[in-house]
């Protein structure tokens, strides 16, 4: 349910005030505009328009800012920079390997300031500070594609942030609002499928990458700043709707940029939805 | 200016331009839409607002009538052979939220420097418009300008909003009276004024040293809220920045572009392609085989740049922020 400022929600008799909200004349009232929401007799209002605030288990791509005494600070778009300790990253020889002093001393081997990587966020500290986690395969340093930022409430939580688009485009739809678009890479060729290659995850290098799979990533990086722009949640459906769409019209990437072109793709593409 | 990148994105990008694949597909001369809104400011003689992409600037144009004290005399030229202007321009904080707070006041001062030599090219301010009273009074611009947010390439959207911003600016029409004195009364009108129309205005004492008659000071012409456009308005240069990632170059970039290219070289060109001023930011070396090439590039689009701006703003149609420039199609 939304609410604007000043809007009365509730009587503060039986509810709590929240976030979002304070009590006047005996009732709760929004000081945000968002959606309301209620656990127990808790009641706070999350704004439409925020920086993200992180949940364990979600799903980040973030930007190594500095790098710190055996851990890295990173920036997740939230309101403080998150964390990332070097005892949660996977260390080459394998994920069992101690975490040795050397490794303390080569940290800007594996990430260095302005490395965008995709991690997992933990159970937080008492302060508020995000702690992320790439010890999975899955996880980990980011290569072959292009970033682009939109509001993080245009980003619902799903099974899976891993999308392939038809087009032969890897999506990571960040939690945080960060999304990583970048060329298909096949299943099996992935990195660390047959033991742990540090050499291939802490990689700095591109694949070669064709025009071709050029134009698509840009496709969709502008489709993807359309709908942003026209406030559309983001999922992997509605941008192969829109990529058919715009391949259907013959429009090149460029031809997206138009505000107009826009405002038709959002319109036919949210009709079919 | 823009956000660090990483080794693999910065490859990505440059890999990109030098194949002419650009992140949002266009090609490398070509500019996103510009927008353009003027009169954003009620309070301003003159004012401009223009957006390309995330790039948001606001420029203010105000007149001020100052005295142009210490006159010696037959230094007239000196004195009234510059026009007066202040300018500034502003950063702010929240456009550019990645930079240390301490280096913003050095990208400020930088853009000052840009737009104080902007307003010093020669012939650029018309200096008979701008003066008042002969030898005593002159109008003053103040040029502020606002950096709201920030989407790469700076420099050309703040001159493109400087530009319309003094397209917009009206110049009050003034009338000059002297303090008629018994003994110089049948001079009053006579030649070397300056072409000023000269009206009497009661007598008095103080004006008896004078050698000739000459206008004292000046009032405000009156049912004139309008004023007078500026002279030359259409022939003011506009910016063009060129990024050189050797061997190619290209317009326009993007934040991350930015971060990616070494050297960018930033031109004043005429509507008519003179080319009247150049600065270079950024270390690397550029050959001079090279930057001519360049420069004749750039001063192809910098002509077609301004007469893109020069139709947008003959047209009325233009004072709604939301139409659209598209300075090459």
């Amino acid at each position: 349910m939304l609410t604007s400022p000043g809007e009365v929600i509730t009587s503060a008799m039986e509810f709590m005030r929240g976030h979002g909200t304070f009590v006047e004349d005996g009732s709760v009232v929004a000081s945000l505009s968002g959606t309301i929401e209620r656990v127990n007799k808790l009641v706070s209002v999350r704004a439409l328009q925020t920086r993200y605030h992180g949940e364990v288990g979600d799903l980040v791509v973030g930007r190594i800012t500095e790098v710190q005494a055996a851990r890295w600070k990173v920036d997740v778009n939230s309101h403080q920079d998150a964390i990332l300790r070097l005892s949660s990253v996977n260390l080459p020889g394998g994920v069992q390997r101690r975490k040795l002093e050397s490794d303390e001393l080569e940290m800007r081997k594996f990430f260095e300031e302005g490395d965008l990587l995709v991690a997992e966020v933990q159970p937080m500290h008492g302060d508020g500070v995000l702690s992320l986690h790439t010890r999975s395969l899955k996880y980990g340093k980011l290569r072959n594609g292009q970033l682009i930022s939109v509001s993080p409430v245009l980003i619902r939580r799903r099974s899976t942030h891993f999308c392939t688009l038809p087009c032969g485009v890897d999506l990571i739809l960040g939690m945080n609002g960060y999304i990583w678009i970048a060329k298909h890479v096949a299943e099996n060729e992935r990195e660390g499928e047959e033991g742990f290659d540090a050499e291939a995850v802490y990689s700095n290098k591109n694949d070669d990458i064709d025009l071709e799979t050029r134009a698509a990533i840009s496709r969709v990086s502008n489709l993807i700043s359309i709908f942003a722009r026209h406030s559309v949640p983001l999922t992997d459906t509605i941008l192969a709707k829109a990529y058919d769409w715009a391949v259907q019209q013959e429009l090149s990437p460029k031809d997206l940029l138009r505000t107009e072109t826009g405002d038709n793709m959002v319109e036919m593409v949210t009709a079919l939805a | 200016m823009a956000a660090p990148l990483s080794k693999a994105e910065s490859s990505y990008l440059s890999t990109g331009l030098l194949l002419s694949e650009r992140a949002d597909g266009r090609s490398l001369l070509d500019y996103r839409p510009i927008t353009l809104a003027t009169g954003v400011v009620p309070s301003a003689n003159g004012s401009a607002r223009a957006r390309v992409g995330d790039t948001d600037v606001l420029v203010a144009v105000k007149l001020d009538a100052v005295r142009l004290d210490d006159v010696v005399d037959g230094d007239d030229e000196r004195q009234e052979g510059k026009a007066q202007f202040v300018c500034s321009v502003e950063c702010s904080p929240s456009a550019l939220p990645h930079l240390p707070t301490d280096t913003l006041p050095d990208l400020s001062s930088d853009l000052t420097t840009l737009l104080s030599y902007y307003l010093s090219l020669p012939s650029l301010l018309p200096l008979r418009q701008l003066l008042i009273v002969p030898r005593r009074r002159a109008w003053q611009l103040s040029v502020d300008a606002l950096l709201l947010s920030y989407g790469g390439n700076v420099t050309d959207v703040l001159f493109a909003a400087v530009r319309a911003a003094l397209w917009d600016l009206r110049v009050p029409k003034t009338r000059n009276f002297v303090y008629d004195t018994p003994d110089a009364a049948d001079s009053a009108l006579g030649p070397g004024l300056g072409g000023f129309r000269i009206e009497r205005a009661g007598v008095l004492d103080h004006a008896r040293g004078l050698r000739r008659p000459e206008a004292a000071d000046f009032e405000l012409e009156d049912g004139s809220d309008e004023g007078v456009p500026l002279e030359g308005r259409e022939l003011l240069p506009v910016c063009i920045t060129l990024n050189l990632l050797t061997p190619i170059f290209y317009l326009d970039a993007l934040p991350a572009e930015e971060a990616c290219t070494p050297c960018r070289v930033i031109l004043f060109v005429r509507p008519s392609g003179a080319l009247c001023g150049l600065h270079r930011v950024g270390d690397s070396e550029i050959m001079p085989a090279e930057l001519k090439q360049v420069l004749h590039e750039a001063v192809k689009h910098g002509q077609e740049l301004a007469k893109a701006l020069n139709d947008r703003l003959r047209d009325p149609k233009i004072a709604s922020l939301g139409s659209n420039l598209g300075a090459f199609s």
